[in-house]
C-alpha cells in the first residue's frame, strides 16, 4: 500500500502532496468530524438519561427485537455496499448496478422501520416536547436517520450513474467513497442501537430508578 | 479481483468470501447482544454483584468489536495508509473525550439532574397568578416549596382583598402532620364570606354542593366529609380561626358564597415528613 505514491485511480489528473487520494483523505476528515457530532449528541442522551420527570420512560415503548431486525437490515446493507465496491473494481456492470440498488434498498428499509418507531411512539406520547428522553432521543436517532436518507439518495444517485455504464475500476473512487459514508453510519447504528437499545432501552421512570 | 485489474493497485480487499465471513460474524454478534439482554432467555442480571456490573461492558466490548471490524474491514482501514486511521481515531477520540467531560460535569454539579429538576421545578401557578396581590405571600414560602421536606409554618392568616371577590394569598403552604392555625379576615365592608379546606379536585364538587346546601347552611353541605376544615360565614370585618391538621399533600381553599367561588379560591400545599 505505501508505495503507491501515484494516486491509485485513473490519474492523471489527479494531484497529491501527502501520496494520499485527496477525495478520500476528505471523506475520513469529514467521518472524523461527524464523530464528534454524533459524540455530541449521545453524551447529551446519557447525560439526561432517567432524568424525564414524565413519561413515556424508555421500558414503556422501546421495542428491542423489532430494531434488533432494522439493525441486521442496515449490517446487510453493509455487507452489499462492499459487494458494490467489488463489483466496480472488476467491472461487472449488472453487478455495479444490482449491490448499489440492493444497498439503496436495504437502508429505505431501514428508515421505514425508524418511521414506524417513530409514529409508534408519538401515539405512544412520545414527542420531542415530551421529557428529556423523547428531547434527546429524537434527536439523536432523528439525526442518524438523516444521514441514513442522504446516503440513500447519493446511492441512489450512483445507481443511475451505474445504468449509464460510467462506473468501473477507473471511477471505483466514487463507489469507495460512497461505501465509507454508508459504513460510518452503521457504524454510528452500532453505537446508539448498543447504548439506547440494548443498555438505556429498559431504563424505567423515577420510582425504580430511585431506588438503584 | 485485484489481481484482475493491475490499476487496482497492491491494495488487496478481502474476497467475496472473506466478506461473507466478515458479515457472519457481525450477525453473530448482534445476535449474541440481543441473547443476552432478552428478557425471554432469561438471564438475570440482577442475580449477582458480578453479573450486574458485567452487563454494560459486556455489550459495551462487543458492540466496539463490531465497530472495529467494519471500519477495518469495510472502511478498508486495514489495508490503507495510516493517516486515514489516525485522521479518524482522532476524531474518534475527541468524540470521546468531550463525551466524558460532559458527563463528568453534570455528575460533578448538582449531583442528579432529576432531583436537581424537582427541586427547581416552577411550580403551575395557573389561576393563582389572576391573584396579584398574592404575588407576596408566595414569595415567602417560595423557600419551602422548592424542598418538600421542610416543613411549612403552623401559623398562617389569610384574608379577603376588601371588597373584592378575592383572598389576599393565592397559594399557601402549611405544615404537614403538625397542628396549623390559620385566622381569617373578612375585611369587606359589605360582603360574607367563609374559608373551606378541601383536597385538590374537590373544589368544584363541595362547592356545588354548598350551593344546593343553601344559605341556612351557611353554604357548606353539613358533615361534608369532603371539608376538611372550615371557617363559618363571617360577616364584614369578622375575624375567626380554625386548627387543623393535615397529611402531606396538595389541597385548596374555596369561600363557598354564591358567585364568590368562582374567583375566590387558592392552593394550600402541606409540607414536611412523611
Amino acid at each position: 500500500m505505501a508505495h503507491n505514491v501515484e494516486p491509485a485511480h485513473s490519474a492523471e489528473h489527479e494531484y497529491t502532496t501527502t501520496g494520499l487520494n485527496h477525495r478520500k483523505l476528505l471523506m475520513w476528515v469529514f467521518l472524523s468530524s461527524d464523530c464528534l457530532f454524533f459524540g455530541a449528541l449521545i453524551a447529551t442522551y446519557m447525560v439526561y438519561r432517567g432524568q424525564s420527570l414524565v413519561g413515556p420512560y424508555p421500558n414503556q415503548i422501546i421495542d428491542v427485537p423489532i430494531t434488533t431486525i432494522s439493525t441486521f437490515v442496515l449490517l446487510c446493507s453493509s455487507f452489499s455496499m462492499v459487494q458494490a465496491l467489488a463489483a466496480t473494481n472488476r467491472n461487472d456492470q449488472r453487478g455495479i448496478q444490482l449491490w448499489l440498488l440492493a444497498t439503496a434498498i436495504l437502508g429505505a428499509i431501514f428508515i421505514g422501520f425508524q418511521v414506524y418507531e417513530f409514529n409508534l411512539f408519538k401515539n405512544e406520547g412520545l414527542t420531542l416536547g415530551t421529557n428529556l428522553f423523547g428531547a434527546t432521543f429524537f434527536t439523536l436517532t432523528g439525526f442518524h436517520g438523516a444521514h441514513v436518507t442522504l446516503g440513500i439518495i447519493w446511492l441512489l444517485g450512483l445507481f443511475f450513474v451505474a445504468r449509464k455504464g460510467r462506473l468501473g475500476p477507473k471511477t471505483s473512487l466514487d463507489v469507495e467513497i460512497a461505501g465509507l459514508y454508508w459504513h460510518f453510519v452503521d457504524i454510528v447504528w452500532i453505537v446508539i442501537f448498543t447504548l439506547l437499545y440494548l443498555v438505556a432501552g429498559f431504563d424505567t421512570g423515577p420510582v425504580s430508578s430511585s431506588a438503584g | 479481483m485485484a489481481a484482475s485489474h493491475d490499476e487496482q493497485h497492491a491494495i488487496r480487499h478481502p474476497s467475496f468470501a472473506q466478506y461473507v465471513l466478515i458479515a457472519f460474524i457481525l450477525f453473530v454478534i448482534t445476535i449474541v447482544e440481543f441473547l443476552l439482554i432478552w428478557e425471554r432467555l432469561g438471564i438475570d442480571w440482577e442475580s449477582s454483584q458480578a453479573l450486574a456490573h458485567s452487563k454494560v461492558p459486556l455489550l459495551i466490548v462487543l458492540s466496539a468489536l463490531k465497530f472495529a471490524i467494519v471500519i477495518m474491514f469495510y472502511m478498508h482501514l486495514k489495508f490503507e495508509s495510516r493517516l486515514f486511521t489516525w485522521i479518524f481515531l482522532a476524531g474518534l477520540a475527541l468524540a470521546f473525550a468531550a463525551g466524558i467531560a460532559v458527563l463528568g460535569i453534570f455528575a460533578s454539579i448538582g449531583g442528579d439532574p432529576r432531583t436537581y429538576a424537582q427541586d427547581n421545578a416552577v411550580p403551575y401557578e395557573g389561576h393563582g397568578s389572576e391573584h396579584a396581590e398574592a404575588a407576596e405571600p408566595e414569595a415567602e414560602h417560595a423557600d419551602e416549596r422548592e424542598n418538600p421536606l421542610v416543613a411549612g409554618p403552623t401559623s398562617l392568616e389569610i384574608g379577603s382583598i376588601a371588597d373584592s371577590l378575592e383572598f389576599n394569598a393565592g397559594s399557601l403552604t402549611a405544615a404537614a402532620n403538625d397542628e396549623v392555625t390559620l385566622t381569617f379576615h373578612n375585611t369587606s365592608t359589605v360582603y360574607q364570606h367563609n374559608w373551606v379546606l378541601v383536597r385538590s379536585g374537590d373544589r368544584e364538587s363541595v362547592v356545588e354542593d354548598g350551593l344546593a346546601a343553601g344559605e341556612e347552611n351557611g353554604w357548606v353541605l353539613p358533615d361534608d366529609e369532603r371539608v376538611l376544615a372550615q371557617i363559618r360565614l363571617l360577616g364584614p370585618g369578622q375575624t375567626e380561626e380554625v386548627r387543623f391538621n393535615l397529611e402531606p399533600g396538595a389541597y385548596e381553599f374555596v369561600c363557598t358564597f354564591p358567585a364568590h367561588n368562582l374567583t375566590m379560591y387558592g392552593d394550600l400545599e402541606a409540607t414536611g415528613d412523611e
